[in-house]
Formats: structure tokens, C-alpha cells, sequence
């Protein structure tokens, strides 16, 4: 944890975005989801997205994942306007993204798991088949290279801990040559201890120079590893600073809703609080 | 009845009068009662308070004999109807084909539906057998659309039976009913449902299209009480057939047409005994299926030697085959097996055969399989309840009924069986069977 | 990926290697990881390990009230009512691996058989014309499925029910109106009737044992399915999609094209079925196989495949058919009364059901 806090090394906004959002949009119908949010995701460095539920992160990260079509703004990667048309698309344009709770197949192996959707293959003809040897071999490594210390790949990747399932999808992004990670809530059901040890992951793969974009409504964690903040607000963005403008106490108060926190307080206050007598037994 | 097709006789005349023999299922264009009704009598008025006809009021020319004709004019027009009925087969089946490839799997097969096209336009012309197929069968195919030979009102009459989907024997009732139907000009409902609750509910329905005429089976008799006797109540004339004999009558059906289940064991019994054999097995297809049940126990009743039943999955026929297996080679001293329904014979034959036993193989009911079985000496005999005849008479019965309030048995029931059938006989069955009438 | 399951000619894979690596829901057994004890975890986390004891079970079982069951005659015909179970219920356990029911599997067996039948019938081709057209239109079939539920995102459940009862229509009604029987007519006397019949309903005599062509055919295909489920990509993204389909879409497994896959898997195996029951008896019965395919799925499930998807093996539905296939003719070897017979399958079914839970919540205890 304090090893991440000291950080400071990425050097926020230097040269080219990986991937910019101008003015995205999108509606499901009627209902507009999402409305001209701008964001920036730099190589070796950490955008944290904030906002509270139903505030549109999850419309965000399919937009970014390629799950979703934007229908207003620009996405534009490496500087150039792009239209994403599926997972896979955005996978082989280096974005990578981890979903909260489906990040991974729990009952599979960890080696499947790290391998589902691109794995190498031996043989040929009719023998040609998944290599295995070399699949349960690479796992390991690029798990050993993340600092994860994972004795038996064979175990369900089900049977891990919450935050040991994070980093394996991590290091996954991470060894597939992903540029751009995009990780969901990765520390939302997870104890202060897993956090920490999710969050230095996050801070590891920003080190190998990819760009994360860090979605939470958490603004403890994200003030901890991020470089610019984008706050979200019933689809509208609600603020966008850079980690030298903002304090964590402002952006913990403009994250928890600043004005109508303040408004709830008072009415809180008002209710008399019930007499109890101290149960003393 | 009016085929015997026992005797030679009734051979000679059938195969020199097959071309106008009655067809396979297709009833008559409705044209041809028109066009080819003959001349009318001078009475000319035909019965519209038909349910309780008075006397006096026959008019119009009517054959009964519509099933052998033998008139040379009749002859003539079964000849030039076969050709139509001909064509028209051949168009429906044309559309079917397409249809079977596109219809089940549409909308992602096309590519399938075009390699399928592909497939029989090279290989139907290149790779067509010589043998067997719809080409044999046409060529041996003679059959006449029997159009109406009377000239009475269109009536309705309903069928109701307690058959399970798909069956051989029903099958069969249904086309007798039909070839009846067509021949008196009636319109022919059939429904069926093996549930007795949902039977009930298929005669309630024809009660309420106010039919002219109710054929129902009572295999479940119980259930059937209330809506038969509401359908007479009702005046609806009721003929039952094939099940309920003893309480037909009760009921207040006017006759009952059919072969008591029981009757037919008790004859497969002394067929057995006549051949001496000693340990019967009884494979009923169907669990808890009351008429097999009657069979076995009738097969029990009179048969010296003693009786196994084997109850297998009839929608399954390789189960059929391994359970029959399995009972042949546990039991070695099974040196008959009896086989309820005319699918499962051959099934019977060919476990027999596997269990290396040497049970010979009987049946009840007949098909195209278990004639040919009968001929190549592979089943000992086979034990026919005449299915047709069922249907056919019962819509003969309710048109003679409404047309001339006779009625056949005086309420007595009225046995289409049970007729044992050997390889002697096969060989005049076998075009009946073919065509699904026997 | 049905390019796999479709073509035999593959070698049949090892089963040792390729057992031990399978997606597994336990968590390996605690311990000093002996090599007795590795192996003991590998075994106990095996989805058919259940389904195994419980075939042994029931196998002493009938051996010993049975005299006749031993018998080698007697084997064969058990083992005969197994794979006509087998074939079909390997293809379904992939399916329900995958995450998806096909109830029509049942009559798509008597549909593949009628098409067969009546196509070489009626335009008097050749009876492997027959064949051929029953393929396309029996994998057409099983793409309609496919297509239809990846593309309405309905259950799997719902749809197959509508297949089901639509194909049990088709088949007596067009039966009815083509042949004009509720039965096709006997293709006995066709040409290239002999020769199909060798590849799909004859036998080999061994001594007293007689070894049906389906036996070989259930084992082929399990082993084909063995070897794409623990092998191949596609074995990969079947569990994927069945465990967790978001996830496996996310990282780029084709969701769609798996499932239709799986669906093209189960109509070509009914096929194989459908071809066997026209072969074996010359004509088919338009009404059968309705039923069926609850025995596949209760096969599968005793197999160890779980109903939610995800789990499970194409060895564990091949021994789920062998139970089904030493119960139903363990019952007539030992004479019993056959009023109880349903009774007895029922309680058998869930007797295995319940010792394969059992087993895998041990196996999880040893954590």
C-alpha cells in the first residue's frame, strides 16, 4: 500500500493519448445513458473513472471494451477515429479489459483461463491441439513476472480468492500485449488487504507502460493510483482534474455527492435520535 | 363384410378387379360427385331431418357396393380418376420435398437447402436404384379415387379414438372411415388422443360442431360415459368401435363394431397350443394400456402352457429389441413370443434372432412388414382384427342410419375378428398392406 | 468446431494425458502433494468419477441377482442399449457443457431416420442419396436451433421444447402424407441398402459376443468428443461459454458460432441414430422417439454434467448411457416384475445423482 502511494513516477498528459473519448454518447432507446463524456488514457499512466451507481461507468467501459456502439463523439485510438465492433476487435487493438465479476470462468483451470480466446496450438492436420505444456509453462511465468505466486495453475480459477482472480486477469491483459487496460470496479467486493495488493498490481502494469483506465467508486483507491480523475454523474461527466489539482478530501466530497451530501446531512440531523437506555448486561 | 379374403375366390376376384380397387386415402374430389353421380331417381329430395328418418323418403341412386364395383362404365371411370389422383400425389409430394429441407430448418439453411437441391438434382439422376422405391410402387400402384356413389346431403360424422400419435392400426381404421366417407358423400372428422380425459374432450368438441354421426372407442370406458350418452342425449346416432363392447350398449350407442381384445388372445391361445408350444412371451409396448392388457389376458386364458409379460418402450425401438433380448437370453425356455402391435414383429424376429432362440414369433394386427414376415416363414401367424373394416363400417352404419334408421346387429356387437392370419394367406394381403388398407 | 465432431477420421486420443487436465470444480486436496495423493485428487475431482461407482454398483449389482447377466451374449445386448443411448447423450452432454438443453433431440432421431427413408423411397435413389440428404436437413435442423437461440437470446429450454413439438408434428404428418401410412415404406430392397447397412446396423460375431457397429460408434464418438473437449480451442470455449458466457464473450470466444456449433454436434449424432433405427429395422415408426431426449440429458446428468453448464465430461455421458443400458436390461435378466420398472429407473437415476454429489462434496471437504 505505501509503496504505491509514494509513487509518482508516470509523467501525466506527456505526448499522445493512447485513446481519447471526445463528447461520447450513447441511449438505449429513449433513455440516454451516457452524455458527452471526454476522457484520456496515456501509456504509463492511470485514469480513474468515479461515479456512483447508475451514473454510466458501466456504458462507459462497454463503449471503451467494444461491447457497445457510441452513438455520438468521437473514440479515437492512437489519435485516429475508430469504431469498435466487437470484443475481440478492441482485443486486437491492444484494449483490454477486466470485468468485476466476470473477468474470468470459475470452474476452468487457471491455465485455460489465462489462455481463453487466443490459445496456442501444436500439431497439425487432425493432431493439431491446444499446447497444453506450453500453456500451464507460460502461465506460470507471466504470473511469477507480476509478482503472483500461484503454486498449482490447474486449480479452478472459482477456488481463488476475489483479488487473486483480479490479478490473473491482469496479468493476462498484461501478457497478451494489451496497451490499454480497463479494469471494472476491480476492488469493489474486496477487503481492504486484497485491495491492496489488486491496486499494486494496477500500479505494476502502469510501470510496464500500459495505459489503465481504472473504473471505482472508490476515491480512496483511485486517489492512491491515479493520475487524472473523470467523475461521472447520472450520465453527464461531473468533473475531470488532474492528480495535482485535486485533493483526496475533494474529490472523496465531490464523489460522494458534495452539495446533496450536505442536504442529506441535515435532514439526518433533524430526525431526534431514538432514547435508548444503554443495555448494560 | 364385404371382402372375405380368405379363399380363392375372393383372390381371383380381387386381382382381376384391382385397378378399381378402393383408393389408398385420398377421398374424392369434391367434382366428382357431381360430374359423376349417375342419373337420379325420381324421388330426387334427399333427408334433412336426418336424425330420425321416416320412411318413404329414399330417393336417389345408391351403390353400396362402391368397394367392387363391377360394371364395365365403372371401370372405365376408376381408370381415368387414377390417372388424376395420379398426378396430384406426385405434385404434393414434389412440394413436400422442398419443403422438408427448407421447412424444419429455414432461416439458417439456406445454404444447406441449396447443396441439398444440388445434391438431388446430380445424385437423384445419377445414383437412382433399380430397385424398390416409389418407382415400384407406382409401377404396382393402380388405385382408384372411389368418388360419392350417393346422392345425399353432405353430413358430418366424427371420429373420436383413444389412439396414440403415429399408430400403424389406427391408421389403418382412419383410412377405412375415409374410403367409407368418400363413397357416401359424408365430411369425415377424425381427432384422437390416447389420454382419456382429452378423448372425452374431442367428443364434447364434435357434440358441440353438431355432427350427424359419432364413432368413438370406449377404451377407457368409465371416461367416456358422461360425454357418449350427453352426445346421445344430444341425438347424435353413436356407433362404437374396437374397445368397450360390453358397455357400448349401456351407453345408448346403437352398435358396436369391433373384436374383443380378449376374444383375439384366447385366439392367439389355441394357436399356440395347436403348435404345441409350451412357455409364451406377451410384449406389450405400451405400459398400462388397458386393450393389452385384454390381449395377454385373453392369451393367458386359453393357452396350456405358461404365460410371461414383457413390457417395453414402444417409442423406442431399439429398446424394444434389447429388452426382448435380454428376456429371450434369460429365459431360454421361451419358445413363443407374442407381440401385441405389428411394428414390433419384425423387432421380435430380429432378437430372437440376436438371443440365438428358436421362440417362434407370432403377432396381432397386421402391416406390409408382417405380411412379408408371414410369407418368408419368419412369423408362425398373425392375428388381424381388420382395423379397416372397423372404420369403414361405422361410417357406412351412421350414413345407413341416417339415410334409413337401420341399423346392423340389432345392438348386438358386431365382430370385425379375430381372423388368424398364416404365410398361406401373405401373399394376398400383400398388396393391401402395401397401400395401408389391411 | 463441428468440423471436429464431424469427422471420424481423427486417431481416438489417449485418455490417460488427456483425463487429468480437465476443468475441474474441486480444489486440489490439501496435504503433502504425495504422488498417491495427487493422484487420489485428480481422481476425486473427475466429474465421472460418481457416475463410474455408481455403473459398478449397479453392474455387481445385477451380476449377482441375475445368473444370465454375465453371459456374453448378454453384455453384448446391454452394451447395444447403452450406445443407442450413448450416441446421442455425448453430443447432449457437450451441449449441456456448453450451457444449453436440446430437448428435440428425441424425434430429431426419427426425423433424421424419415428423411432418410422416404427421400431414397420416393425418388427411388439410391438409399445413400437418402443418407446424405438426411444429413443436410438433420444439421439444418440443429443450425436452426442454434441460430434461433443465439440469435433471440431465449432459453434453450423454451425453444427446443418449440422444435420438439413441431418436428413430432412434422414427422407423423408428413409421414402420413408421403407414405400414406403412419410408417415409411421398407427401403429393405433398394440399392445401397446392404452397404449402409454395414457402416450403420451390422454386427460382429466374437465367440458368443456379438459386437453391434453402434458400440463403435459410441466409443468413436466419445472419444472424438473427449479429445475436442480437453484438446481443442473449441473444448476451451465450450466450457467457457457454459461457465461463464460474459466473460468468454469478453475475451473474445465466439459465443454464437460455439453454441450453434454444439447444436450442429447433437444433430449429427441423432443422425448417426436416425440412420442406425432405418437401417437396422427397414422401415420407421413416425411416432417414436419422443421421450428420448430426457434419457440423454438424465444421462448426462449422472455422467456429471452439471445442469447449469460448465462442467462435466463426454467419458461421464458415456457412462451415464452405460448405466441407463445395465439397469433397463439388468431388470428383465433378473425376472422382476415389470410394474416396477419405472420405479426402479427413477430410483436408480437419482441414487447415481446423489452419490455423484456426494463424492464431489467430499472431494470439496478435502480442501
Amino acid at each position: 500500500m505505501t509503496d504505491t502511494t509514494t509513487r509518482e513516477t508516470a509523467p501525466p498528459g506527456a505526448g499522445e493519448p493512447l485513446l481519447g473519448l471526445v463528447d461520447v454518447g450513447k441511449s438505449y432507446g429513449n433513455v440516454a445513458a451516457l452524455r458527452n463524456v471526454s476522457l484520456d488514457v496515456h501509456a504509463g499512466s492511470v485514469t480513474c473513472v468515479l461515479g456512483d451507481n447508475g451514473a454510466g461507468k458501466s456504458t462507459l467501459i462497454k463503449i471503451i471494451a467494444g461491447l457497445h456502439r457510441h452513438d455520438t463523439g468521437r473514440y479515437l485510438l492512437d489519435g485516429e477515429e475508430t469504431v469498435l465492433h466487437s470484443p475481440r476487435e478492441a482485443l486486437d487493438r491492444g484494449i483490454a479489459t477486466v470485468y468485476q465479476d466476470l473477468a474470468v470462468v470459475p470452474l476452468m483451470p487457471v491455465w485455460r483461463n489465462f489462455f481463453l480466446g487466443s490459445e496456442p496450438h501444436t500439431g497439425r492436420g487432425p493432431l493439431r491441439r491446444l499446447d497444453v505444456a506450453t500453456m500451464r509453462r507460460t502461465t506460470r511465468e507471466a504470473l511469477a513476472r507480476m509478482g503472483i505466486d500461484l503454486p498449482d495453475v490447474d486449480r479452478p480459477i472459482g477456488t481463488l480468492s476475489g483479488g487473486q482472480r483480479q490479478c490473473v486477469a491482469i496479468a493476462r491483459a498484461v501478457h497478451f500485449g494489451a496497451r490499454i487496460l480497463v479494469l471494472d470496479e476491480p476492488t469493489a467486493a474486496l477487503g481492504v488487504k486484497q485491495s491492496g495488493v489488486v491496486l499494486r498490481y494496477v500500479a505494476a502494469a502502469r510501470d510496464q507502460g500500459l495505459g489503465v483506465v481504472l473504473i471505482t467508486h472508490n476515491p480512496h483507491h483511485a486517489h492512491l493510483v491515479g493520475d487524472r480523475f473523470v467523475l461521472l454523474k447520472r450520465g453527464t461527466m461531473a468533473g475531470s482534474h488532474r492528480k495535482g489539482d485535486i485533493t483526496l478530501d475533494a474529490l472523496t466530497h465531490e464523489m460522494a455527492g458534495g452539495g446533496e451530501l450536505e442536504q442529506l446531512g441535515h435532514e439526518l440531523a433533524r430526525t431526534p435520535a431514538p432514547t435508548r437506555s444503554p443495555a448494560a448486561s | 363384410m364385404p371382402v372375405e379374403p380368405r379363399g380363392p375366390e375372393a383372390r381371383q376376384r380381387r386381382s382381376g378387379s384391382h385397378r378399381t380397387s378402393p383408393p389408398l386415402n385420398a377421398p374424392a374430389p369434391a367434382g366428382a360427385v357431381l360430374t359423376q353421380v349417375p342419373a337420379r331417381g325420381p324421388g330426387g329430395g334427399y333427408l334433412t331431418g336426418r336424425r330420425r328418418p321416416s320412411s318413404g323418403r329414399a330417393g336417389g341412386q345408391i351403390r353400396t357396393e362402391g368397394q367392387e364395383p363391377v360394371a364395365g362404365v365403372k371401370w372405365f371411370r376408376g381408370r381415368a380418376n387414377s390417372r388424376r389422383t395420379q398426378s396430384t400425389r406426385t405434385h404434393s409430394r414434389r412440394t413436400h420435398t422442398g419443403g422438408a429441407g427448407g421447412g424444419s430448418g429455414r432461416p439458417g439453411g439456406r445454404r444447406s437447402a441449396v447443396l441439398a437441391v444440388g445434391l438431388v438434382l446430380t445424385l437423384a439422376l445419377s445414383a437412382c436404384s433399380s430397385t424398390g422405391g416409389k418407382r415400384a410402387e407406382e409401377e404396382r400402384a393402380r388405385g382408384a379415387a372411389g368418388p360419392a356413389a350417393v346422392d345425399t346431403p353432405r353430413w358430418k360424422i366424427a371420429m373420436v379414438t383413444h389412439s396414440g400419435e403415429g399408430d400403424t392400426f389406427w391408421d389403418i381404421v382412419r383410412s377405412g372411415a375415409e374410403q367409407a366417407a368418400a363413397k357416401d358423400n359424408i365430411e369425415f372428422l377424425y381427432s384422437h388422443d390416447k389420454e382419456a380425459g382429452k378423448q372425452a374432450q374431442l367428443v364434447q368438441a364434435a357434440i358441440d360442431q353438431g355432427v350427424d354421426g359419432l364413432v368413438v372407442t370406449l377404451a377407457k370406458p368409465d371416461a367416456m360415459k358422461a360425454v357418449v350418452e350427453k352426445a346421445v342425449r344430444a341425438g347424435i346416432p353413436v356407433v362404437t368401435i374396437n374397445s368397450g363392447q360390453d358397455r357400448s350398449k349401456d351407453y345408448g350407442a346403437l352398435a358396436h363394431i369391433g373384436q374383443d381384445e380378449v376374444t383375439a388372445g384366447e385366439a392367439v391361445g389355441e394357436e399356440l397350443n395347436e403348435r404345441g408350444l409350451t412357455k409364451a412371451l406377451c410384449v406389450l409396448h405400451e405400459q398400462g394400456n388397458v386393450g393389452h392388457e385384454e390381449r395377454c389376458r385373453g392369451v393367458r386364458a386359453t393357452f396350456d402352457g405358461t404365460v410371461d409379460n414383457l413390457y417395453v418402450d414402444g417409442t423406442n425401438m431399439p429398446a424394444v429389441e434389447s429388452s426382448l433380448e435380454a428376456k429371450l437370453q434369460s429365459d431360454e425356455k421361451v419358445d413363443s413370443v407374442v407381440t401385441l402391435g405389428a411394428p414390433f414383429a419384425a423387432t421380435a424376429v430380429k432378437a430372437a434372432k440376436q438371443a440365438g432362440s428358436k421362440a417362434q414369433v407370432s403377432t396381432f394386427d397386421l402391416n406390409a412388414q408382417v405380411v412379408r414376415a408371414l410369407k418368408d416363414g419368419e412369423l408362425t401367424f398373425a392375428v388381424d382384427q381388420q382395423p379397416y373394416l372397423q372404420g369403414y363400417q361405422a361410417v357406412d352404419l351412421l350414413w345407413l342410419y341416417n339415410y334409413n334408421a337401420t341399423m346392423l346387429g340389432g345392438g348386438q356387437p358386431v365382430l370385425t375378428g379375430p381372423q388368424v392370419l398364416t404365410g398361406d394367406d401373405a401373399e394376398a394381403l400383400e398388396e393391401y398392406t402395401r397401400r395401408g388398407t389391411r | 468446431m463441428s468440423d471436429t465432431r464431424t469427422s471420424d477420421s481423427q486417431p481416438p486420443p489417449t485418455e490417460g494425458p488427456a483425463a487429468d487436465d480437465a476443468p475441474t470444480a474441486e480444489p486440489p486436496a490439501a496435504g503433502p502433494p504425495g504422488r498417491a495423493g495427487e493422484l487420489a485428487r485428480r481422481l476425486f475431482t473427475r466429474p465421472e468419477l460418481g457416475a463410474l461407482v455408481g455403473a459398478v454398483a449397479v453392474f455387481v449389482f445385477f451380476a449377482l441377482s441375475a445368473e444370465s447377466f454375465l453371459r456374453p451374449g448378454s453384455l453384448s445386448t446391454v452394451l447395444y442399449a447403452s450406445s443407442t443411448i450413448g450416441i446421442v447423450a455425448v453430443a447432449v452432454a457437450l451441449l449441456m457443457i456448453g450451457g444449453e438443453f436440446d430437448l428435440s433431440a428425441g424425434v430429431l432421431v426419427t426425423s433424421s431416420a424419415l428423411v432418410s427413408s422416404m427421400f431414397s423411397y420416393q425418388m427411388t435413389a439410391n438409399v445413400w442419396v437418402g443418407v446424405g440428404v438426411s444429413l443436410l436437413v438433420t444439421l439444418a435442423v440443429g443450425l436452426f436451433n442454434g441460430w434461433l437461440l443465439t440469435r433471440t437470446g431465449l432459453p434453450s429450454f423454451i425453444i427446443t421444447l418449440g422444435t420438439f413439438l413441431m418436428l413430432t408434428g412434422l414427422n407423423l404428418g408428413l409421414t402420413k402424407l408421403i407414405a400414406g401410412t403412419v410408417s415409411t415404406k421398407s427401403i429393405a430392397d433398394m440399392e445401397g441398402f446392404s452397404a449402409a447397412r454395414a457402416v450403420f446396423a451390422s454386427q460382429l460375431d466374437l465367440g458368443g459376443f456379438t459386437l453391434r457397429v453402434t458400440v463403435l460408434w459410441w466409443l468413436a464418438l466419445v472419444a472424438v468428443a473427449t479429445w475436442v473437449l480437453l484438446r481443442t480451442r473449441a473444448g476451451n470455449w465450450i466450457f467457457a461459454v457454459g461457465g461463464n458466457k460474459d466473460a468468454a464473450r469478453a475475451v473474445g470466444v465466439p459465443v454464437r458460432g460455439t453454441k450453434i456449433g454444439l447444436y450442429l454436434g447433437v444433430a449429427f449424432c441423432a443422425w448417426v441414430l436416425g440412420q442406425h433405427l432405418l437401417f437396422s429395422y427397414d422401415v420407421v415408426q413416425s411416432g417414436e422417439g419422443v421421450g428420448n431426449e430426457l434419457i440423454y440429458i438424465a444421462a448426462a446428468v449422472i455422467g456429471g454434467c452439471l445442469l447449469t453448464g460448465g462442467y462435466g465430461s463426454a467419458a461421464g455421458a458415456a457412462i451415464g448411457a452405460l448405466i441407463f443400458g445395465i439397469v433397463s436390461k439388468g431388470i428383465v435378466y433378473a425376472e422382476w416384475d415389470p410394474n416396477w420398472f419405472k420405479f426402479f429407473l427413477g430410483a436408480m437415476l437419482l441414487l447415481a445423482a446423489l452419490l455423484n454429489a456426494w463424492i464431489r462434496k467430499r472431494a470439496e471437504a478435502t480442501r
